[in-house]
């Protein structure tokens, strides 16, 4: 299981996931901009997504972009 | 913890009370965790100029344990502690003098924690985000951008 934390409207929603539902939901959040980091603050890739393990924490924020 | 009554829009004025804590001001909104009839007193006592120190709290009623609790119970206060947690464990810069400096591609970031604004080289810059977050998870949305991703916030 993933442990996947997401930064939504109206606080962030923290949820434990199979690891292909994780893998799914990360490669979906990167195709539309958003930064995906472990738990050491790595950043993770779409190429690094296959890399992520069971019991791995990640953290899913939003894209920021200049104004 | 002081009480101010600020502007989130032209015409709408809100409690809201700052408490000092190591680095930064925490900024909690009143306005969004009190019952509207402690809301009401409060704004009686401010009118009338009577918030001196802490006595405001045991004239609503309320003490500032309670104000915490309520705070950290809610989306505002839970991203605070993501963003304590991430800050402990290196993810983002410890915040000094309320303000988290950055170094990322070339350029030295430099945000406010209680206003976020973001000055990049010490100009004052400007950042938009699809999603309306609370405060501290748009902090740290802004910081992992910056460490991970600054071209993003090029000028467009």
């Amino acid at each position: 299981m993933v442990w996947l934390r997401k930064l939504t409207s109206g606080g962030h929603i923290e949820v434990e996931v199979p690891l292909s539902t994780a893998i799914e939901e990360i490669l979906n959040h990167l195709t539309k901009g958003g930064i995906a980091v472990n738990q050491a603050g790595e950043n993770i890739g779409i190429e690094d997504v296959r890399k992520i393990k069971d019991s791995d924490k990640i953290l899913l924020v939003p894209a920021i972009r200049g104004g | 913890m002081e009480v101010r009554c600020i502007n989130i829009t032209p015409t709408e004025e809100v409690y809201v009370c700052i408490q000092e804590v190591e680095g930064y001001r925490r900024v909690i909104p009143l306005y969004k965790l009190l019952s509207q009839d402690k809301l009401m007193k409060l704004n009686v006592l401010f009118k009338d100029l009577r918030i001196k120190g802490n006595e405001w709290m045991n004239a609503i009623g309320v003490s500032e344990e309670e104000i915490l609790s309520l705070y950290f119970s809610s989306p505002e206060g839970k991203a605070e502690k993501l963003f304590m947690e991430l800050v402990e464990s290196g993810v983002i810069p410890k915040p000094k003098d309320n303000f988290i400096v950055i170094r990322s591609g070339g350029k030295t970031y430099k945000i406010e924690v209680d206003t976020l604004k973001l000055f990049i080289n010490g100009e004052e810059s400007c950042f938009q985000c699809d999603e309306d977050l609370p405060h501290f998870d748009k902090l740290i949305s802004l910081c992992l951008t910056i460490i991970h991703n600054p071209e993003k916030l090029e000028r467009r």
